[in-house]
């Protein structure tokens, strides 16, 4: 058995922690990286800084609405529009980007077998060949005698050993960038925007909306 | 690249569903709600500000999706 390699060996030696931990490191790296530029996204473009407030930018929407009469039919004309604003903020999708699922995959196979054959064979042929040929004659007798001897030997012996051993890995990291949900202070302003989605009704276009908040 | 809105309905509160590239396009989208006849559009001053907004998102988005790649 001295011929297998130790299993125990050959994990022992794997950098397990840089096989583990460097994939989340780089997807906490590029989280990292990107919750920092949707907050500077969010900032920049969905706020206008005033002093050192933050006021958040508006967009005029036009708003159309059906004017039916008390019994039922539409009246002339059948349709108001009237202008509301709304935050910049809610239009954007501002779901936070980021690496929402990271899967490692480490297959490793070691195979290691060893065989011994022993193969050995002896083979004897024993063939001994002689010719004796005697006569031997005594009066109304005759003896003759034919003798045949003849002799072979052979022998065979094989040793056959035999060793195979692999390694075999496989090391996969699949990403998947998602959208997480967001912080909860996030959530709150637009709550808050959202809800207030009041249209503000503007008498003419000089007209000004009343002051935010009131 | 669309993006999808979600705004709730001034009238009714049930929810509005668009399209940043129709929106931008002056489209006008109805209110889910069926009893509420009412509809909203982008003011077509104020595409130029939302598109800038829209392409901003997108570019991060991007970003976002290359950061994800070079993770793998």
């Amino acid at each position: 058995m001295s011929g297998l390699v130790s299993m125990a060996q050959q994990f022992s030696g794997l950098p397990m922690k840089s096989l583990l931990g460097a994939p989340l490191k780089a997807a906490t790296d590029a989280n990292g990286m990107m919750a920092r530029t949707q907050t500077q996204f969010m900032l920049s473009t969905c706020f206008d800084k005033k002093g050192d407030d933050l006021e958040p930018i508006m967009v005029s929407f036009n708003i159309t609405r059906s004017i039916v009469k008390q019994d039922g039919t539409a009246a002339t004309p059948p349709t108001a529009t009237v202008k509301f604003n709304l935050p910049l903020l809610t239009l954007i999708p501002l779901n936070s980007l980021a690496v929402d699922d990271v899967k490692i995959h480490f297959e490793m196979e070691v195979k290691s077998s060893t065989s011994k054959d022993n193969e050995s064979s002896n083979e004897q042929e024993t063939a001994a060949k002689a010719d004796i040929t005697a006569k031997y004659n005594a009066g109304l007798f005759s003896v003759e005698v034919h003798g045949s001897v003849s002799h072979n030997s052979k022998s065979t012996s094989s040793q056959k050993e035999h060793y195979e051993a692999s390694n075999q890995a496989k090391y996969e990291v699949d990403v998947h960038a998602g959208q997480l949900p967001l912080p909860t202070g996030v959530t709150t302003i637009i709550n808050a925007f959202t809800k207030n989605i009041d249209p503000i009704m503007l008498k003419d276009d000089s007209a000004t909306p009343p002051p935010a908040g009131g | 690249m669309s993006v999808k809105i979600q705004i709730n309905c001034p009238d009714c509160h049930s929810p509005i569903f668009m399209e940043s590239m129709l929106l931008l396009a002056g489209q006008s989208f109805k209110c889910s709600n069926p009893e509420c006849r009412t509809a909203i559009s982008l003011s077509l001053s104020e595409s130029e500000k939302v598109a800038q907004a829209f392409n901003k998102f997108e570019h991060i988005r991007e970003n976002a999706v290359n950061q994800a790649r070079q993770v793998s």
